[in-house]
């Protein structure tokens, strides 16, 4: 299992859970590329067990909610323009 | 050396032992918040600079923490005794930034100490490098505190540094607020954006202490020529890699890329000089890595804002507060002096002036507000010129009895702000919206004499014999000297 974070910029009651939608998030896996972050399409879920990876929200100022959430990362998503990759 | 400098971050870091002013810990930190706490804690402690030797993944490089956060380390950059008073301090800037620019000139590559590790193409990534995670909570990874960027205007050859902060993406991507007011920003969003070009950035990480002084400073001069007149002598620079910018040559890091026109990606919360984590998450200019070059064993240099008193805050204060001064006296205002109160973040800004005419302390404060450094804070108490300005204790004694609570503050609506501002709504924040306010404590001139207050102190109402004699006998009447 993977861990990840994200910040969430809206009311966590607003999160839309079980649908697919793109987000950022960062890599937890300790070493130099801890907190890489990375555009995803996925699936989310607030029941930490639903998917195989775990997210943790924090809110917008940096706050740590605390209890975990679940994560199904559906596809990687590239924001960058091709001619400057 | 014509003047007292450092020629690079290393010769600082030397001088900083000689003078007890830093503490090398050669114990292993981890870049992941340990580093990050430790420098939080010396600035809130006014405690010698870190120097870490040894970083957790990162063999071969090292670290610098709050080079600049307390006035005894900015008098050692500039080649003074560390317990040089900050008015003296003061002097020495304006004195050596008052005279003729000193341009830059260029070195070869081959005598370039950042030239010594040449990494380009696919084989960069910004992982190699120990950009620490500062603060729990903050977006990413901040690679770039302390440090400033090179860019260059589209139309002509004006070159900007300036110290826009980073985050760290991925390997090769970056992201950090441009504010449309900032002199990069004008550049990039006026020029490059409406063409669709990218911008070439140089980042330079580990300059010496006086161009990251000149990179803060608001001075209309160019920061390189600034910096070469703090010196005494031009800066140094070699050519990038990937561009046609230059870049000091002894800095530590040097990270090439292009600013890219067509992308914004989330950046923040970050904490921040106001002392709060304040600018909200949102899209944010991106910065495409090319290239990285860096000195053997480099040396990171993380700056750790947050509450009083960091290096941002300190280096803006004094230099906010100096430019000013050249402002308004060049306006013919008949000030004593500028000072702005290091714990205000740079928000607070104080004047002591010959109250010659009436509302001359509104003209000062159009005068601030209106300038380019206005943006960057947003009160100014104006007091007379038997005030010592530099005196916290007497400055508020002044706020305190001689404002007027409704004459005397003046407020200034719909101005330019940034979204750092703790006390800013929102949508402010979002928008860049401020709003400034005036502190007049000067007395109206139209009162008679007779009734305006008399200053009861030691030194205004007993006479001069009386006070020479009570000076003379202070030791005799049994008080410590």
């Amino acid at each position: 299992m993977k861990e990840y974070d994200t910040f969430v910029l809206t009311d966590l009651d607003e999160v839309r859970e079980d649908v697919e939608q793109e987000m950022l998030i960062r890599d937890l896996t300790p070493g130099r590329k801890k907190y890489r972050c990375e555009f995803v399409k996925a699936l989310i879920s607030k029941n930490p067990e639903k998917y195989p990876d775990r997210l943790w929200p924090r809110l917008g100022q940096g706050q740590w909610v605390g209890q975990p959430w679940s994560i199904k990362n559906v596809e990687r998503v590239d924001k960058i323009p091709e001619r400057y990759l | 050396m014509a003047q007292g400098y450092h020629k690079d971050n290393r010769e600082f870091i030397r001088a900083l032992g000689k003078t007890g002013d830093l503490v090398t810990i050669e114990q292993e930190v981890d870049w992941d918040l340990e580093m990050g706490a430790i420098v939080r804690r010396v600035c809130e402690l006014k405690a010698p600079a870190p120097y870490f030797k040894k970083i957790k993944d990162y063999p071969g490089f090292e670290a610098f923490g709050a080079p600049l956060a307390t006035y005894r380390r900015l008098a050692i950059a500039l080649g003074l005794a560390p317990d040089t008073p900050i008015p003296e301090i003061g002097k020495v800037y304006t004195e050596r930034t008052s005279k003729e620019p000193i341009k830059p000139i260029i070195v070869d590559k081959a005598s370039a100490p950042c030239k010594e590790n040449i990494i380009l193409g696919n084989e960069v990534s910004l992982f190699d490098l120990p950009a620490p995670m500062i603060h729990d909570g903050d977006g990413g990874r901040y690679i770039s505190t302390w440090h400033f960027i090179v860019a260059k205007d589209l139309d002509t050859e004006f070159v900007n540094w300036g110290m826009y902060r980073q985050m760290l993406i991925d390997e090769k991507t970056m992201v950090g607020p441009v504010f449309p007011f900032s002199d990069m920003g004008k550049m990039f969003y006026t020029k490059y954006v409406p063409k669709g070009l990218p911008m070439p950035f140089a980042t330079v990480i580990g300059c010496d202490p006086l161009a990251g002084i000149a990179a803060c400073a608001p001075s209309p001069i160019a920061e390189v020529e600034f910096c070469g007149m703090l010196m005494g002598e031009p800066v140094e620079l070699v050519k990038c890699e990937t561009s046609d910018l230059y870049v000091p040559s002894h800095a530590e890091i040097i990270i090439e890329g292009e600013i890219i026109p067509d992308v914004l990606i989330e950046e923040a919360p970050f904490g921040e000089y106001t002392g709060h984590r304040t600018s909200p998450r949102a899209p944010r200019t991106v910065y495409r890595v090319k290239a990285i070059t860096y000195r053997n064993n480099a040396i990171m240099t993380i700056s750790n804002m947050g509450i009083p008193t960091d290096e941002g805050q300190l280096l803006r204060s004094f230099s906010l507060g100096l430019e000013l001064e050249k402002l308004l006296r060049g306006q013919g205002i008949p000030i004593t002096g500028v000072y702005m109160l290091l714990e205000s973040t740079h928000h607070l800004m104080v004047v002591g002036v010959k109250p010659a005419y009436s509302n001359i302390a509104t003209q000062i404060a159009q005068l601030a507000f209106g300038s380019k450094l206005g943006p960057w804070f947003h009160m100014v108490i104006v007091v007379d010129d038997k005030t010592d300005i530099y005196n916290k204790d007497e400055v508020i004694f002044m706020l305190s009895t001689r404002c007027h609570p409704a004459r005397g503050i003046r407020i200034f609506p719909h101005a330019v702000g940034t979204p750092l501002y703790p006390f800013a709504d929102p949508v402010d924040r979002a928008m860049n919206k401020g709003a400034k306010v005036l502190f007049d404590c000067l007395f109206p001139l139209e009162w008679k004499m007779a009734d305006i207050p008399t200053l009861v102190s030691f030194r205004t109402v007993y006479p001069q014999e009386v006070q020479e004699k009570v000076l003379a006998n202070w030791e005799k009447y049994g008080f410590k000297k």
